[in-house]
């Protein structure tokens, strides 16, 4: 790390290196207090937070298990009355907002309504609000979170315009909040979207979706999306939804430009095979690059029924590329175990290639 | 009856535990794994209801250990891991039931009920 | 001018020259670091790690562990990696001719059997003797290769060519994982939509005296000993700071061998690790950037600084002399390998910024240093030296070197603060005031003996021994 220098310059640099010696020391000594002093105020703040939060979580967990509303106005006057100026208290309050929103993200039923009852009794929301203006980009973020959260849908415009924000935390934050208030009609924001959606959004964005119903009609316009990411997310939506209506786009997508769309296109179509979708991947096979034929070669074990793949996949079989070789015996496998094998007193389904394959594969 | 509750978030914790106590349920809670199996041999609970994602040992690995057991309890398992190969597995292991998180804690003390009935 | 002038002033001006510039190098670090790791911290906040643990559609994960004679502890260890929290990986274990029955001992307690395997071979390796699965459901995501020894790169070769997901996680059998080490370490891989992240590491930390049950850390604490405690200081200076700095400027050369995650397809491509080196993981990280910068691809190294991964340090002057010894014999084995990038403007960052700080001052000043030192000697016997200067200089460069690690403690204690306990950031203070004393020169020496073995071309790893966390009693 360091090195010892060695040198006779001229007269007085002893000196300065002395003087600066002993600066260096004093910003040593400076430094170790100011841990301590951080320490020791960081020590009290989690105190004062952990007394407080220790009050609310009580009134949350007492909260959700209110039977009525009723009894949530009940509970909330009785603690005030214990806990007075606690509750007008900005530093308080957001313990409590906090406390809500990470409780009712586990809770549904009507323990969350009661959450979000008491939420806006105490009028939470113009906290977050305020925060929502902030130019500090984690501020804002973190409250486009909680008012989504707490399906404050009176926010939603404004959420809505942030969905193409330049920066990545608050775009992603508000389109996971409209999605949270409104379903699947809160993708919308696809349509205009000029920023990349990166896979992790999309995962959180399916997790939002998982109970809702899908629109066929805006999956099929995004899938012809000049933004790439766009294009990979309907196409997991097709997946995740099974969109059967949407075989041919689709597979329009085996052609594009992007290895991940290509990907995910194959993925879409485990999900919403019809009985083209074999004839499909096995005229797509020539042209594909070695990744995309072996997840083919996968898939048609997969939904491969009879000859017309085992003949295609026999052609396979004396490649010289030993990773098709394998994965095409192994799909043959797949296809042979599903159809049931009858024995030599039987007719013209058991065909000859049919049992040859079998052989040659096992 | 009683019943074990072991689930890391606080307040998760105190509203299950509430909920239970509500229904005239005697409740211990713990926040991490190891010490929910220590309490299983040590307070001997009727009824077990255990999150999956916990410090120092998975609701998984509880479900497992207390199913190999000579006594029998049932056992709950309460997590936002609801995908379905989580599901298959702590059925395999023994679990009596599955919970999903987000969950309605009135829909659990009608489960717990229900397994008490048995 | 003579000769001996000419040589007495290019030393003296050339470690002047020396000097100034890795001091400018290390405040700048320190101060380059401070906006990566307020980001980062500001981030988590609102990060949902969990939901990549229930996601369906998360990646699946291949851990690849190399194993060789961990017979005292490869049960637990293994067991640990099986209870990871994640929902679709695989677990190999790859057993490097172990000449003990770590084998056995994993074929008893997991109930394997030899099954059939392909694999294509990308990447020439050692042959393999079998591979096995277990014959129990609850243990369906563990794989044992046993194959010929051949080093821990071969070994993860082997891994790398029967992993079967897009991601593989190269670790060390007993490193103790943090409980959402797996979620943190694979996030960056979806984060970024505009460029292809192809590796990921994380923060390793020091284990030695932590309590451990079960294959989890339950307790942290600073360690005793004397050497794991400088360890501690040295690895909170380069990681929160060093890595942090080079990671914000995108041109970090190295993820911890201990644990990092990588895109499989471009190790492939680039022909896995080398077993040619003894620093394997610094010139794989260092090949894979190569490869992406040759071929124009637009990509990115992530950095994790939350500590994700912990293991054990040295404790003897022997053994930690052996491991910096192999440091640096695989800096310079990967500093050669790649020369063709120093100051190449074509390699961008890499190839103008980190690759040279890597040669001159992670390389040269050990060297600079102890010749410094000698000179020193030869000065002070010709008496040449100005002891007041002398003394001057080397009171400078001690308050420097604490105010740099005492900067390191700072933000350690401000983020992480793994050290809760008063007692123990007297005792790391403490260690940053003793350190350029006596750690230090220790540290020096091993890295000119790494030179030296070099040059004579040792190329062995040396055993590595250790205590192993099971037979370490967890305080009550």
């Amino acid at each position: 790390m360091t090195a010892f220098v060695l040198l006779k310059i001229t007269v007085g640099a002893d000196t300065l290196f002395l003087n600066a010696a002993a600066v260096l020391a004093a910003a040593v000594a400076g430094m170790l207090s100011f841990v301590f002093l951080f320490r020791k105020q960081r020590y009290l703040r989690q105190q004062k937070k952990g007394a407080v939060l220790h009050l609310f979580s009580n009134l949350v967990a007492e909260t959700a298990i209110c039977e009525s509303l009723q009894e949530v106005q009940a509970t909330l006057q009785a603690f005030a009355a214990a806990n007075g100026k606690l509750l007008q208290k900005p530093f308080a309050r957001q313990v409590l907002i906090k406390a809500l929103v990470k409780t009712k993200d586990e809770i549904s039923g009507s323990a969350a309504g009661n959450l979000q009852h008491l939420f806006e009794q105490l009028q939470l929301h113009k906290d977050c609000y305020q925060r929502f203006l902030s130019k500090q980009w984690h501020v804002k973020a973190k409250a486009i979170q909680q008012l989504a959260e707490m399906q404050q849908s009176q926010y939603l415009v404004k959420i809505y315009r942030e969905t193409n924000h330049t920066n990545k935390y608050i775009r992603t934050e508000a389109q996971l909040a409209v999605v949270k208030l409104t379903g699947f009609k809160g993708l919308r924001f696809l349509n205009i979207v000029s920023h990349p959606v990166s896979q992790w959004q999309q995962l959180s964005l399916l997790s939002q979706l998982k109970d809702g119903l899908a629109e066929e009609d805006n999956i099929r316009r995004w899938l012809s999306s000049s933004n790439s990411t766009v294009v990979e997310f309907a196409l997991r939506l097709t997946e995740a939804f099974k969109c059967y209506q949407l075989h041919t786009e689709v597979v329009a997508c085996l052609q594009h430009t992007s290895a991940v769309v290509r990907r995910q296109a194959l993925h879409a179509l485990r999900e919403i095979a019809c009985e083209d979708t074999t004839s499909v991947l096995m005229h797509y096979f020539s042209t594909a690059g070695k990744e995309e034929q072996l997840v083919v070669l996968d898939l048609l074990g997969e939904i491969g029924t009879g000859e017309k793949e085992l003949f295609f996949l026999d052609t396979l079989l004396s490649t010289n590329d030993k990773g098709i070789r394998y994965s095409a015996s192994r799909a043959v496998q797949q296809i042979t175990s599903n159809i049931p094998i009858k024995t030599e007193a039987v007719t013209v389904t058991s065909s000859p290639l049919l049992s040859l394959l079998t052989k040659k594969a096992v | 009856m009683k019943i074990l509750v072991a689930e890391d978030e606080p307040i998760m914790q105190k509203t299950i535990a509430l909920r239970l106590k509500k229904d005239g349920h005697h409740v211990i809670t713990t926040d991490n794994g190891r010490e929910a199996l220590s309490l299983i041999d040590s307070e001997l609970p009727d009824l077990i209801i255990t999150d999956i994602m916990m410090p120092y040992a998975s609701g998984l690995e509880i479900v497992g250990t207390v199913k190999k057991l000579e006594r029998k309890v049932p056992i709950i398992v309460l997590s936002a891991m609801g995908q379905e190969n989580v599901v298959v597995e702590a059925f395999d292991l023994g679990a009596d039931d599955f919970i999903a998180k987000p969950f309605s804690p009135n829909e659990l003390s009608m489960r717990v009920k229900r397994l008490m009935a048995q | 001018m003579s000769f001996w002038t000419f040589l007495s002033d290019f030393f003296r001006y050339g470690i002047l020259v020396y000097s100034v510039a890795i001091l400018c190098f290390y405040v700048f670090i320190a101060l380059y670091s401070i906006g990566e790791t307020k980001e980062y911290v500001r981030k988590s906040t609102f990060a949902n790690y969990p939901l990549l643990a229930s996601s369906e559609h998360a990646p699946s994960l291949s851990i690849l562990a190399p194993a060789y004679n961990e017979a005292a502890t490869i049960v637990e260890n293994v067991r640990s990696l099986l209870n990871i929290y994640y929902n679709h990986f695989e677990v190999i274990i790859i057993n490097d001719g172990s000449k003990d029955d770590s084998l056995q001992k994993l074929m008893a307690v997991y109930d394997l059997e030899p099954v059939p395997y392909f694999s294509e071979q990308v990447i020439a390796t050692k042959p393999i003797r079998a591979v096995y699965k277990s014959r129990n459901p609850v243990y369906k995501k563990l794989v044992v290769v046993d194959k010929v020894n051949g080093g821990k790169a071969d070994a993860l070769n082997v891994g790398i060519n029967i992993a079967r997901n897009q991601y593989v996680v190269c670790i060390d059998v007993d490193c103790i994982l943090e409980q959402d080490a797996m979620l943190k370490l694979t996030k960056p891989f979806l984060e970024n939509a505009e460029k292809r992240v192809i590796a990921t590491g994380g923060v390793v930390r020091i284990a030695n005296d932590c309590e451990v049950k079960d294959g989890k850390i339950v307790k942290v604490n600073l360690p005793s000993q004397f050497l794991p405690r400088m360890q501690t200081l040295e690895y909170i200076r380069a990681f929160l700071l060093g890595r942090m700095a080079w990671s914000r400027m995108d041109g970090l050369l190295l993820i911890s061998g201990a644990f990092g995650a990588f895109d499989r397809d471009i190790v492939l491509r680039v022909g896995g690790y080398d077993h040619k080196t003894v620093g394997e993981d610094m010139e794989l990280v260092v090949r894979m950037r190569c490869y992406m910068e040759e071929q124009k691809l637009p990509y990115e190294v992530a950095y994790i600084p939350d500590p994700l991964c912990w293991t054990e340090a040295p404790a003897s002057f022997k053994i930690l002399g052996r491991q910096r010894n192999r440091w640096t014999r695989g800096t310079i084995e990967t500093l050669r390998m790649h020369r063709k990038m120093f100051f190449n403007p074509g390699y961008r960052i890499l190839g103008m910024v980190s690759y040279p700080y890597w040669f001159f001052f992670e390389f040269l000043a050990p060297l600079v240093e102890f010749t410094g030192f000698v000179g020193f000697c030869v000065f002070a016997v010709l008496g040449l030296v100005s002891w007041k200067l002398f003394f001057a200089l080397l009171l400078f460069i001690y308050a420097f070197a604490a105010l740099f690690s005492s900067f390191a403690i700072l933000m350690e204690v401000m983020t992480y603060n793994q050290y809760k306990k008063r007692q123990e950031i007297f005792s790391l203070m403490l260690t940053a005031l003793v350190e350029p004393l006596f750690f230090h020169p220790f540290v020096v020496w091993a890295a000119v003996k790494g030179n030296i073995d070099f040059l004579r071309k040792k190329n062995a790893w040396g055993e590595m021994s250790r205590q192993g966390f099971a037979t370490r009693k967890a305080n009550a």
